[in-house]
């Protein structure tokens, strides 16, 4: 049954995993971290770099530095710093050959989930209405994407948009009726 | 409106898997599609991520290298003896339904049947006309002796060469073209030419290709499949009619049909690989992978005459990733063609632009 027995670090959080480390810097609480993460790093490292190579570099550079960094960082939520750190090595990367073409649309800011109580807090006529404030391409995406369930292809298919605008009306959609409900107060424990 | 829109929007997401990417390229399923994006939404983390993973082609391959390093053995161990146990326990399971099925009461037909049509499905399998039957011209044809071939590690090495000199130098312009509804006409191709530049490529297979999913919408190719169901031997008896299998007219996504060509002429297959690339060139003529590999599998098959206009087709198609190697191959197809004058010219342009075949050629110009 060996071949079957995952580590212990397979269980624990991110946050008891760095804890851990820096108690005992084993290799294996990386390679946990590197399941977890390896997939997201490598994928982020190919869309700013854009070469396969280069990205498998990075990647490869952020994991050997990672015992390290996680010893002598401040951590707060550790998928957000990976995510920062990863991003800035492929800035950096980008910055030697002189060609940053990186258009930076996202903060790398941890975006906490809400709680169960306050999304239980949200009235739905809340979010009809937030829904109506959205601008038409923003609404339409974010009813096919959320309550349809279509995919980016056939809302692109549909509605006759490019796949790069879909996905952007979604995120901007999402964000501006998060900043809705605040306003309304709808995120009432989480202010 | 309900509330699962509220906990869609704003609720926690579990983290993009890297089973998540893998399924997300593999399925053609839209509902599964958008469950994997609503996944990747949540997080930008993750959104960036899957960006990365399209110019990929969403091949988790890519991470060789990177979990021979730094994958936990015990994970690994964990990945290879996990699928084979979950493969046994499938296999012992099928096994278990089938013989107790077999010995149950009429009462339970109800439940038998459904099972049967579960089971049924899950023996689906689904043959490509290339996977039997060549067509004339393609089935005549015989492989060049081997000295004479090139190799599918060779061009591999090849692209991987040119892309670490790639690698040095400052990216140039990538093609953003408008995409185009596709074209139900066949014989037809269906983008706007506007220039000869470089476009976004992914590798398949360690095989270079055009990543066609950026310049058309929803790429699909038209082809023939058969649907093999059968019936296990126990439900002989069920008075279930087992339905002939017959050739059905389908659109397969066109980086599945590529994908499953590049395996195939990466096994030296060049009959069968020929036939798809040509299924290929049915809808989109001006495809750049299926000339270019159509044009490799032409040249390893002896057909010369033939290869030559495929080359030639990826200097004078719309991208430019293949220019260098299409023009080595013209000579070198000219040079085995004994076409001495014609081989030297084109060895003789090589030189001048100095491209990665350069010194390749100056040794055949000596």
């Amino acid at each position: 049954m060996r071949l079957l027995k995952r580590n212990n670090y397979s269980s624990l959080s991110d946050e008891l995993l760095i804890l851990e480390y820096r108690k005992k810097a084993q290799s294996s609480i990386l390679g946990e971290l590197y399941v977890r993460y390896g997939h997201l790093v490598m994928g982020t490292c190919m869309k700013y770099m854009k070469n396969r190579f280069d990205a498998e570099d990075i990647s490869m550079h952020v994991f050997e530095k990672l015992g390290n960094r996680i010893q002598t960082n401040e951590i707060q939520y550790f998928k957000s710093w990976l995510f920062t750190v990863t991003r800035n090595e492929c800035l950096m990367v980008l910055r030697k050959k002189g060609t940053v073409h990186l258009e930076l649309t996202r903060d790398p800011v941890y975006e906490e989930p809400t709680g169960e109580k306050e999304l239980q807090e949200i009235r739905l006529e809340a979010l009809e209405a937030a829904l109506e404030e959205l601008k038409d391409e923003q609404r339409d995406c974010i009813r096919l994407f959320y309550l349809e369930r279509k995919s980016y292809e056939e809302i692109a298919s549909r509605l006759h948009f490019d796949l790069n605008k879909v996905k952007s009306a979604i995120q901007n959609g999402k964000r501006n009726l998060k900043i809705q409900l605040e306003g309304r107060n709808e995120f009432k424990s989480n202010p | 409106m309900n509330l699962n829109l509220i906990h869609s929007l704003f609720g926690s997401s579990s983290p993009l898997k890297r089973s998540d990417i893998e399924t997300y390229g593999r399925t053609t399923d839209p509902l599964v599609k958008n469950a994997v994006e609503q996944k990747a939404a949540a997080d930008s983390f993750d959104a960036d991520a899957m960006e990365g993973w399209e110019e990929l082609g969403y091949d988790t391959g890519a991470l060789n290298r990177l979990d021979k390093q730094f994958m936990p053995k015990s994970n690994l161990g964990w990945y290879i003896g996990g699928g084979l146990a979950v493969a046994g326990i499938v296999a012992v399971a099928v096994v278990v339904i089938f013989t107790w099925n077999s010995a149950e009461p009429e009462s339970e037909a109800l439940v038998q049947q459904a099972e049967v049509e579960t089971d049924h499905e899950q023996l689906n399998i689904t043959l490509d006309e290339s996977d039997v039957v060549l067509p004339a011209l393609i089935e005549q044809m015989h492989d060049a002796p081997e000295l004479k071939q090139l190799q599918p590690s060779i061009i591999k090495q090849d692209f991987h060469d040119i892309e670490a000199i790639r690698r040095k130098e400052p990216p140039g312009p990538v093609a953003e073209l408008p995409i185009l509804e596709l074209s139900t006409d066949r014989h037809r191709d269906v983008e706007i030419i506007r220039k000869h530049e470089q476009a976004k490529e992914i590798y398949l297979h360690d095989l270079k290709l055009i990543d066609y999913r950026n310049y058309r919408s929803q790429p699909q190719v038209k082809t023939r499949q058969m649907i093999l169901t059968g019936l296990p031997a126990d439900y002989e008896e069920t008075g279930m009619e087992e339905q002939d299998p017959t050739w059905q007219e389908v659109n397969v996504p066109y980086i599945d049909f590529i994908d499953k060509s590049m395996r195939i002429f990466g096994q030296g297959n060049y009959k069968r690989a020929l036939s798809r690339f040509e299924t290929v060139l049915e809808t989109y003529d001006m495809d750049v992978n299926a000339r270019f590999y159509a044009g490799l599998c032409l040249y390893n098959l002896g057909e010369y005459d033939q290869s030559i206009p495929n080359f030639e087709a990826c200097i004078n198609g719309p991208y430019s990733n293949f220019d260098e190697e299409a023009k080595w191959m013209i000579g070198l197809t000219y040079e085995h063609m004994g076409e001495r004058v014609k081989a030297r010219k084109i060895f003789e342009e090589i030189e001048k632009e100095g491209g990665y075949y350069k010194d390749q050629a100056t040794k055949k110009l000596r």
